[in-house]
């Protein structure tokens, strides 16, 4: 069930695997979001600590060490193919809307 | 002098969580802030009245057996701290936190659907079992109290199930099905897809009513009924609440092991274990100490309150007693009843059950109840022990001048009712003999 859900990641998810391209903790991670999406998208600390031990038990994420009790997280492989999975798939709607979205408009002149 | 904390029921379901926030934003605003939530209280503290955030969020990795401070726990706090939420205190998967009203901080939950999930498949599955389960338990204990014998009128913990159970328990199964319901219903559109709808305060406050208005008032009468017996038989009563007196002590030890000084779900698996063999060596120990009770008291002679005066009964003895006990009590509906049995150096014994009801109505469904017991024996492990064939004696009848009279066919019996009187009396005794009737009519109170 859980795996099926990866297939196609919400918003939030797409952001804190893209941001855990580099090493992350986690408030960094909701920082870096906030940054990113200039205030956007915020993810509550709740919903990041249940993503974050969802992707590291599906081995989306790994742990790579811990500073002052702050889990540093970084992608795994297998999140960066989800990533780059999920990037495709939304290159596509922006595609495809784009392609439809630039055609002459229809009117009822 | 100015309170400076104060104690409240905590009846919310834990379902309800969001609600709550609401009620803690309100206390707040009358200068009461939450300092700890425990399973029944929950603890505020006096402050200056403020607008203060408060947020209840769930956490997955908690639950009723897991320990309040595990490192896991503590690092999801230390985010929440720095995300803007400080931390209160945490009850089974509920955390409390709060914020001031002007930080404006993120929402500790911003995915509605994750957290549906979440509460579904932890308090949501844990809340449906525990009403499913309260429902059935009262719906077996309902069916137990049918159908209704002497017994049930001759104590007060009786009498309590007897008239005000059925009628609260009727109470508690409609409160729960009706909550089970809703539950259900909120599981199916969480499965559909759609929202769910924050409860409102009145909302949650009406379910805590619901489900423990009628357990507040079930325990309070049981308590009572269960004090006013023991003012009569104190050791009977002592030693029936004895082993929920010790369960109940030893898992309030087991969770205060398990929530306050397991540092992960392992060190409290440890706790499970070393509870598990200390209730052994308690049982055991109890249980030596019940028997060895048992056996010295068997040869004693109890004395007997001067209001029952039962001389007439001892003096059918020929030989020395070498055993009487006797218990006594009174409920209003029968106002006096004592149990007396007694045994000599011959072997001789002789058992009188006295029942004077506080009216005639009530005399004879007693009458009826106790030849119906007779009749029926003893149930034990399926099988019917020491069933007696209980007759009318119309002779016997005009000899002990009663009402009512029925005796064993092993003439080891006899039921006998006189007004609101009834007696059950039995022994190795000629019930035709005079000085035997005298003797036990002397007992006749009207």
């Amino acid at each position: 069930m859980a795996r099926e859900q990866l297939k196609t990641l919400t918003e939030q998810m797409y952001y804190i695997l893209l941001v855990l391209i580099k090493p992350q903790h986690g408030y960094g991670i909701m920082q870096d979001i906030e940054r990113m999406t200039e205030g956007r998208v915020k993810v509550g600390a709740g919903t990041l600590y249940s993503l974050l031990s969802r992707f590291e038990e599906e081995k989306i994420i790994r742990q790579v060490c811990e500073e002052n009790r702050k889990k540093i997280y970084l992608i795994s492989e297998k999140g960066l193919e989800i990533l780059e999975l999920e990037h495709q798939r939304l290159k596509k709607l922006v595609f495809d809307g784009e392609a439809l979205l630039n055609e002459e408009r229809y009117t009822d002149d | 002098m100015i309170k400076k904390t104060k104690y409240v029921l905590w009846g919310f379901l834990p379902i309800d969580y969001k609600a709550t926030e609401i009620y803690l934003e309100e206390m707040a605003a009358k200068g009461w802030m939450l300092d700890r939530i425990g399973r029944t209280f929950a603890r505020f503290r006096a402050i200056k009245p403020s607008q203060i955030k408060f947020c209840v969020d769930v956490y997955k990795e908690g639950g009723p057996f897991t320990p309040e401070d595990t490192d896991e726990s503590i690092t999801y706090r230390d985010l929440c701290a720095e995300a803007g939420w400080s931390y209160i205190s945490a009850q089974d998967y509920l955390q409390y936190f709060h914020a001031e009203v002007n930080a404006h901080p993120t929402p500790l939950q911003t995915d509605d659907v994750l957290e549906q999930l979440i509460v579904d498949s932890t308090m949501g599955n844990r809340e449906r079992l525990a009403l499913l389960f309260m429902t059935l338990f009262s719906i077996y204990v309902l069916l137990k109290i049918f159908p209704y014998t002497h017994k049930n009128l001759t104590h007060y913990v009786g009498v309590f199930s007897t008239f005000i159970f059925p009628v609260l328990i009727v109470i508690t199964v409609l409160s729960s099905l009706n909550m089970l319901r809703w539950l259900y219903k909120m599981k199916r559109d969480i499965q559909k897809g759609y929202p769910r709808q924050e409860p409102t305060l009145k909302a949650a406050k009406r379910r805590a009513y619901a489900v423990n208005v009628p357990m507040i008032i079930i325990v309070c009468m049981l308590i009572i009924a269960i004090i006013l017996d023991a003012i009569f038989s104190t050791y009977t009563v002592g030693i029936s609440i004895a082993p929920l007196v010790i369960g109940g002590t030893l898992g309030t030890v087991l969770r205060y092991f398990i929530k306050k000084r397991s540092k992960d779900k392992s060190q409290a698996f440890r706790f499970v274990f070393v509870m598990i063999i200390i209730l052994f060596c308690v049982v055991w120990l109890f249980e030596g100490w019940y028997f060895d009770q048992e056996r010295e008291a068997y040869y004693t002679i109890e004395p007997i309150p001067n209001r029952y005066d039962l001389l007439s009964v001892d003096s059918i003895f020929e030989e020395d007693l070498i055993r009487r006990t006797f218990d006594y009590g009174s409920t209003p509906f029968v106002p006096v009843q004592y149990t007396y049995s007694a045994l000599d150096n011959q072997s001789l014994s002789i058992g009188v059950d006295y029942y004077q009801a506080f009216n005639l109505k009530m005399s004879k469904f007693i009458f009826e109840s106790v030849v119906d017991d007779l009749e029926h024996g003893i149930k034990f492990q399926g099988m019917r022990l020491f069933e007696e064939e209980m007759t009318p004696d119309e002779q016997l009848k005009l000899l002990w001048q009663v009402d009512a009279l029925e005796i064993s066919e092993s003439r080891a019996f006899i039921v006998i009712r006189k007004g609101d009187v009834v007696m059950k009396i039995n022994g190795d005794i000629d019930f035709n003999a005079d000085h035997i009737i005298r003797s036990f009519m002397a007992l006749y109170r009207p």
